[in-house]
């Protein structure tokens, strides 16, 4: 073997890369495409440090290559998994890059954990831990572009809430609320949106509920608020047959309310009560009957 | 000639499998399946040629992944729910590992990779990308879930050298 030829395998028996190979020397043409190919996977791997994933080295063959398209392709992948994490995909996890695989994985759960509590927040009503006001509006919209129709609207103000506040507290009235809001969560369904909308007022979206399904639910209501001699509740419904009705359904179930409470009102002077309110178990059967929409 | 049919594919031709393989199950080496598959190949090429033997397996592919979609995955809307369940079908099958590096539904363009694949990993290396099949397969599934004709070339193979096999699929008009 001549002295050059020894020269460029010693350079790259030490990890370097010779910087020209004579024409004329032993193994020339077979030493240039080596030093070619060596020099193709650095530039790839310097890529990669920099962290420039834009070029996959396509033409590069080979095992060493061929590692280095698998480091980057699991980069990459990687690189797509924190977009969609970004755009809020967080089902995504990794378990290709060993321990960093955990570590990401952690921090996507703590993530997805976080914005689960955030949205439980954002759209639950913090002492009775029914749906909220902007919850009760966002599902509105939602099933208004639905196909569940009927859609069932019932609308529930708490008598006496005042009263109970002024004369024992506001402890007390908090208690009122809650209990209120027990009775309302477990005379409806599992799918129903069950909303504290206002400081004593409740509403509710049934959906695919027609007056029949709405009126035995409105019996469990009044059973439940039988059995708690503490509470007293003005109720009305309607039903929306189609999404332009849903809008004038509520109105309509709100005056219904009103109806409702005005009735209790009058029987409870007629009885020489001071107004229906806690402590007073008015029979909600005695409501006027609800012609539909 | 459609009348004469002796071979059109159907699902029903994967058989039942609880029915008739009550003590093996579903399960076979992959070396049989490969077994199978090469000497597919090495006949059809002799008969046909190379090209003609890549077109033949691609549009195998392809009719398999059509399939595939309409039976174990469709319909679905979102990109996001179609990758998921794809990655998740495939591992479970053991067909592949699936990854995705661009997903440009816009534009009709993505690129994904699949580790460990069924028919090339663990070859010999070769001078040629291997896996005409599964860029038949992907172009129907992506097809399926798009409504776009998608053409898609495997860029890096095992059998070039590489870990993995990433593939480019192309929406065309």
């Amino acid at each position: 073997m001549d002295e050059r030829t020894r020269l460029i395998l010693s350079a790259f028996a030490h990890g370097r890369l010779p910087t020209g190979i004579p024409d004329d020397c032993l193994y020339a043409e077979e030493l240039k495409a080596l030093s070619e190919y060596l020099t193709g996977c650095y530039r790839f791997a310097i890529d990669i440090s920099n962290g420039d994933l834009s070029n996959n080295y396509v033409g590069l063959r080979g095992m060493l290559a061929g590692s280095l398209k698998t480091l980057h392709a699991n980069l990459r992948h990687l690189t797509w998994q924190t977009k969609q994490i970004s755009q809020g995909d967080l089902t995504q996890r990794i378990d290709f890059l060993g321990e960093f695989s955990s570590s990401f994985n952690c921090m996507v759960e703590s993530l997805d954990e976080a914005c689960t509590a955030l949205l439980h927040v954002s759209t639950h009503d913090s002492l009775t831990g029914l749906y909220n006001r902007g919850y009760f509006d966002a599902e509105l919209l939602r099933v208004a572009g639905g196909r569940c129709f009927p859609i069932s609207i019932i609308v529930v103000d708490l008598n006496g809430l005042k009263e109970v506040n002024d004369s024992r507290g506001h402890e007390a009235g908090d208690q009122l609320i809650k209990l209120a809001a027990a009775v309302l969560k477990g005379a409806f369904r599992g799918d129903d949106v069950v909303a504290r909308i206002g400081g004593d007022e409740f509403a509710v979206i049934m959906p695919a509920a027609a007056e029949e399904v709405v009126q035995a639910t409105m019996a469990r209501v009044q059973q439940l608020v039988n059995e708690n001699n503490a509470l007293s509740l003005a109720l009305g419904y309607a039903v929306a047959k189609t999404r332009h009705e849903l809008k004038k359904s509520i109105s309509l179930a709100d005056e219904r309310m009103y109806e409702d409470k005005r009735r209790q009102k009058g029987a409870a002077k007629s009885s020489g009560q001071k107004s229906p309110g806690p402590c007073k178990t008015e029979s909600l059967q005695s409501n006027p009957p609800l012609s539909r929409l | 000639m459609e009348k004469d049919r002796k071979y059109e594919f159907s699902w029903d031709l994967l058989g039942d499998m609880e029915q008739g393989r009550p003590n093996l199950g579903p399960l076979a080496r992959l070396e049989v399946y490969r077994l199978m598959q090469f000497c597919f190949r090495d006949v059809i090429e002799k008969a046909y040629g190379s090209e003609e033997a890549d077109r033949i397996f691609y549009e195998a592919g392809y009719l398999a992944g059509r399939h595939f979609y309409a039976n174990l995955i469709g319909p679905l809307q979102d990109l996001n729910d179609f990758v998921a369940k794809l990655q998740n079908l495939l591992k479970e099958l053991k067909i592949g590992i699936l990854r995705v590096e661009e997903a440009d539904l816009e534009r009709g363009h993505f690129v994904i990779t699949v580790s460990e694949d069924l028919d090339c990993s663990g070859l010999p290396e070769k001078d040629f990308e291997f896996c005409t099949y599964d860029e038949g397969f992907i172009a129907a599934l992506m097809e399926s879930f798009t409504g776009k004709k998608f053409v898609v070339k495997e860029v890096d193979c095992w059998c070039t050298g590489d870990r993995t096999c990433r593939f480019s699929a192309q929406a065309v008009s």
